[in-house]
């Protein structure tokens, strides 16, 4: 609480000037007092909470509960759809995001997206992991073979598909698939990494092998993951947050949350009470 | 750079494991390009793009204005005041050469023409459309609906001639067989284009009853299959009713597509803008505007009253068939509902009370209180006894009321088992003969919709063989690379290099110039516009309704514009560029349908990687529905290439000119398939004894080349899509 209000207060004493935060080194973004709207309709209601730095952070909460729209607030893929609407803030590298004049460009690939349904686009599988890179006029052929390299072993993939990168990306397993989309991310070297369900359309014995990754990869990058599973929740995040109509209704280390949690709602929603 | 080697050696055995200084040049590799100045000229690049991109969106969606207001503009002349208005509408006395300018009966012979077209191709189109969705196997289907889709590629100009040679030969003889003189002496009247233009109308007719069939739910249909309902019945009670709209609106947009057609009217029908034989009789000689437009425009002086008049039947036609087919649209949209239409059907709409008007009262002002009614639904009481015409009908009806309703008041509870009884009775009586009386009427339903399709196909081959057998009769192979010179025609053969060369020098002018443009503006409306958006709605509607300009009406815009204001003369130039406007919407709606089909979710994870919309767009919409958009340009290419009206308007022939190529692009003749073909096929057998079969030649390649790329469309697509889940 008290950070918020100090926060808010500096927001007012320099608003023309470039400003300046104090946010501590571990926390990667600060969400403070955050709105979402969809035309009228508010779907993520007054969130205020801190992503730690190298750390997974779960959102969880019922379908619509709004996981989806904020997780995709922080890379502003909310800005393809029609009628949106920001309203307050997410500090990243000391710099409110959601400003008209930020970067997507740059704000993407500092911040990579997973979606829920493995995504590769129709190419080979080296095409797809070079593609950020050479977006970005990388054209050297070594240096992106070194990425894709890299990107592939970093996703856990490398061992699987070396011998046919130059297959297409969209004959893998989806388990494959998503770890394809897992590593094209990487490949972009982002700092915090978006995960929307990314298990929702995978077999258990896949949805171990992404999990397990993605503890893997919280040691390089922050996590974020939105899920369905209180169980993966459970499993694998340092702090989960338990989201309820467009609230943020507890935020605390996921231990916290699962054995004692401070609200009522959110212990109906982890015993499975909920209607 | 030796530690990595070793390190490297050590972990062979686990290729997915990372080394530290790999991690440190991969950071140093992917964060030198982040920053750099790459960046800017990305973004340069996307706005850039944005803003092309918009101009020829906009470009694209002024043409039907320009073409509106250009058509205006030369018409004033002889719309100088109301009343000269009025005179061209209504009078029917077309005589150009004494300045008697009434065009009532060539809008008139418009209309006949195409009503009675579509009354000819409705059963055929609604029978072929649910045979498609509803009855062929998947294997015939698959085989039928390009058939039939196949006939909307062929040029008019083709089937013109064809009709003109054959058909209007054949009425004459039947009607003289069967002592039918006096109704029809000539074969060149009204119903054999209506017949001609039927055939070319059933595909589209076909095709759009076959689409709104399969949007029917699915659930819909088996929940009145499992209530014990033949398929017949499903389809005739549940799937037909369902698509009403969808139905009514093909038939009307059909009608705003044949009554612009030109060239079958222009060859078939011998012009007498007279009619004597009465307003709607099929079996007379006519004189339809696009005729008009397409046969008067050749002898005229620029800028006299002629000249504005025929720019003012232009506009006329426009005119309707824009309103037709904006109506046939809304229907499809359900934007206009059919309790009008409904209300139009009643009698009593149309009956006035004896308090409603006064003897005094003229034509006009109630005709406005009739329509009042149709459109508002007020309709007199029918209680009101005095006000009847006809007091038996009315007394009929009441007592038929005393029956069908029983009286509330007097509900028992012996009646209610009577009537239970009564349903037992009925629904047991229907088990019984209903199935077999279900099955019959099923089978007849087929065996007619059968016939409608073989009909069809009859038709549809007999054209063919016609087109080949003539085509390949008179033919040396020599012919293939000779140009047609006089002393050669004289020794009676005819080259056919010139006019193909011609065709596609011409054509892919269009095609150079439109095709771009079209892309760029579908790309533009389908990711830079929302869908809510208000101007984009414009844009699109704008685009999409130069499809509704009579391709005759664009012929004479282009020889307005192109021919005399640029002074490129009849040209490859003005041709090309006309042409280029026909095929700008056809190419536009391609171009989104194949955009669209790539799955938005594949642009988002673009998008979250870090590449400009642009970028996202180029790298992926566009290359994986790349074979679907070359479709759509194979597909908009075979539509414009039989053109022949704005051709005759834009291009002049050069039947005679000795050189294959022309020499030049502006103020050169240049020959033509579609354009040989209409002047070949007019030629008089005593002046040439060949030219038919010329023409058939040319109608032969002509066919080639329109249903070759059709056919290569629909081969591209099937074997080199990209598949999506
Ligand atoms: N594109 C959109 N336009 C309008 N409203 C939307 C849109 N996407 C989501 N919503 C609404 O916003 C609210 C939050 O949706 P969101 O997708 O963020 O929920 P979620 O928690 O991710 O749900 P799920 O678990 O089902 O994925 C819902 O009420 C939803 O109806
Ligand atoms: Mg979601």
């Amino acid at each position: 609480m008290q950070v918020k209000t100090t926060h808010r207060n500096k927001v007012k004493n320099d608003a023309n000037q470039e400003k300046e935060y104090d946010i501590p080194s571990d926390v990667t973004a600060r969400v403070s007092d955050f709105n979402f709207y969809y035309g009228d309709l508010r779907a993520v209601k007054d969130v205020s909470l801190d992503i730690k730095k190298n750390k997974i952070t779960a959102l969880i909460g019922p379908s619509g509960c709004g996981k989806s729209t904020f997780l995709r607030s922080f890379n502003r893929m909310n800005d393809e759809i029609p009628g949106f609407k920001y309203e307050g803030e997410i500090i990243i590298d000391n710099r409110n995001i959601l400003d008209k004049k930020t970067d997507l460009i740059k704000l993407r690939s500092k911040i990579g997206m997973v979606f829920q349904k493995p995504t590769p686009f129709p190419q080979t599988i080296r095409k797809n992991i070079a593609y950020g890179s050479k977006i970005r006029g990388i054209r050297n052929k070594q240096q992106l073979n070194k990425i894709v390299e890299f990107s592939l072993k970093r996703a856990g993939l490398w061992g699987e598909v070396n011998d046919r990168l130059d297959d297409l990306a969209t004959q893998l397993s989806g388990g494959q698939q998503q770890r394809i989309c897992i590593a094209r991310t990487l490949s972009v070297w982002p700092e915090m990494i978006l995960f929307d369900e990314p298990c929702a359309s995978l077999d258990p014995i896949s949805t171990n092998v992404i999990e397990d990754l993605l503890v893997d990869l919280a040691k390089d990058y922050t996590v974020v993951i939105a899920t369905h599973s209180m169980h993966q929740a459970a499993r694998i995040s340092n702090m989960t947050a338990f989201m309820y109509m467009g609230e943020l209704i507890e935020y605390d280390n996921t231990k916290k949350i699962f054995e004692k949690p401070a609200q009522k709602l959110t212990e109906d929603y982890i015993t499975g009470r909920f209607g | 750079m030796q530690i990595r080697k070793r390190k490297k050696n050590d972990t062979e055995h686990n290729e997915d494991t990372i080394q530290l200084n790999d991690v440190d040049d991969f950071k140093e590799l992917t964060s030198k390009h982040s920053d750099s100045k790459s960046l800017k000229l990305r973004r340069g690049m996307n706005s850039g793009v944005k803003y092309f991109l918009a101009v020829m969106a906009i470009f694209a969606s002024l043409l039907t204005l320009f073409i509106t207001l250009y058509l205006i503009i030369e018409a004033l002349p002889v719309m100088s005041s109301f009343v000269q208005i009025g005179e061209l509408l209504f009078d029917n006395e077309w005589n150009p050469k004494n300045e008697q300018f009434g065009a009532f009966n060539l809008l008139l012979s418009s209309l006949i023409v195409t009503f009675y077209a579509i009354i000819i191709a409705v059963p055929f189109g609604i029978g072929i459309g649910i045979l498609m969705a509803e009855f062929l196997p998947q294997k015939a289907r698959r085989f039928i609906k390009p058939m039939i889709e196949i006939i909307s590629a062929i040029p008019s100009v083709i089937m013109g001639l064809i009709a003109f040679r054959y058909l209007a030969i054949l009425i004459q003889q039947t009607s003289f067989a069967l002592g039918m003189q006096e109704l029809l002496s000539s074969g060149r009247v009204a119903i054999t284009a209506s017949i001609t233009l039927a055939f070319m109308t059933v595909p589209m007719i076909a095709s759009l009853t076959d689409d709104a069939l399969r949007t029917v739910p699915k659930n819909l249909k088996n929940a009145s299959l499992a209530m014990g309902s033949s398929k017949w019945e499903s389809v005739s009670k549940v799937s037909v009713p369902y698509i009403k709209s969808s139905i009514i609106s093909a038939v009307i947009l059909a009608f705003g597509r044949v009554i612009g057609e030109t060239m079958v009217v222009l060859m078939v029908v011998s012009n007498n803008p007279a009619l004597n034989k009465g307003w709607f009789n099929p079996f007379q000689e006519i004189y339809a505007l696009p005729s008009a437009i397409a046969g008067e425009i050749g002898d005229i002086v620029i800028g006299d009253a002629q000249w504005s008049a025929l720019f003012f039947l232009g506009l006329e036609l426009l005119v309707v068939s824009f309103i037709i087919t904006t109506i046939g649209r809304n229907i499809a949209q359900g934007k206009i509902s059919f309790k009008f239409l409904r209300r139009m059907f009643k009698k009593e709409c149309w009956q006035l009370k004896e308090t409603e008007f006064t003897i005094g009262d003229n034509a006009f002002k109630i005709f406005l209180l009739r329509l009042r009614k149709v459109l508002t639904g007020r309709v007199p009481k029918t209680t009101d006894k005095k006000s009847r015409n006809e007091p038996s009908d009315t007394q009929e009806q009441e007592t038929r009321a005393k029956v069908e309703v029983p009286d509330k008041r007097v509900n028992n509870n012996e009646e209610l088992v009577q009537e239970k009884n009564q349903l037992k009775e009925f629904y047991s009586n229907f088990k019984k003969d209903s199935s077999s009386r279900k099955l019959s009427r099923e089978r007849i339903f087929k065996i007619v919709f059968y016939g409608l399709l073989f009909v069809i196909l009859g038709v549809l081959i007999t054209v063919f063989i016609i087109v080949s057998y003539n085509g390949v009769r008179d033919l040396w192979p020599i012919d293939f690379i000779q140009g047609p010179t006089y002393s050669y025609m004289q020794a009676g053969h005819y080259g056919y290099l010139k006019p193909t060369l011609g065709t596609i020098i011409v054509v892919g002018t269009a095609a150079l110039v439109g095709l771009p443009i079209s892309t760029s503006a579908g790309i533009y409306l389908h990711f830079y516009i929302r869908p809510t958006n208000r101007i984009g709605n414009v844009i699109r509607n704008a685009i999409q309704n130069i499809s509704t300009v009579p391709s005759v009406v664009v012929g004479l815009f282009g020889w307005g514009i192109f021919v005399n204001l640029f002074g490129w003369g009849k040209s490859v130039l003005a041709g090309g560029f006309t042409l280029m406007i026909m095929m700008i919407p056809i190419a536009t709606s391609t171009t989104i349908e194949a955009v669209k089909q790539v799955p938005l979710t594949i642009r988002h994870n673009a998008l979250a990687l870090g590449s400009t919309k642009w970028e996202s767009i180029k790298d992926h919409n566009l290359r994986y529905s790349f074979t679907s958009i070359i479709t759509g340009y194979l597909f908009s290419i075979s539509r414009v290439i039989g053109e022949t009206a704005p051709i005759i308007l834009t291009v002049a022939a050069s039947v005679y000119s000795p050189s294959i190529f022309p020499d030049s692009l502006v103020n050169t003749g240049v020959s033509m398939l579609p354009f040989d073909i209409y002047i070949l096929g007019l030629f008089t057998d005593k002046l040439y004894p060949n030219s038919f079969s010329w023409a058939m030649t040319c109608a032969l390649i002509l066919l080639l080349l329109a249903v070759g790329l059709f056919i290569l469309g629909q081969i591209l697509r099937s074997k080199f899509q990209v598949k999506y889940e």
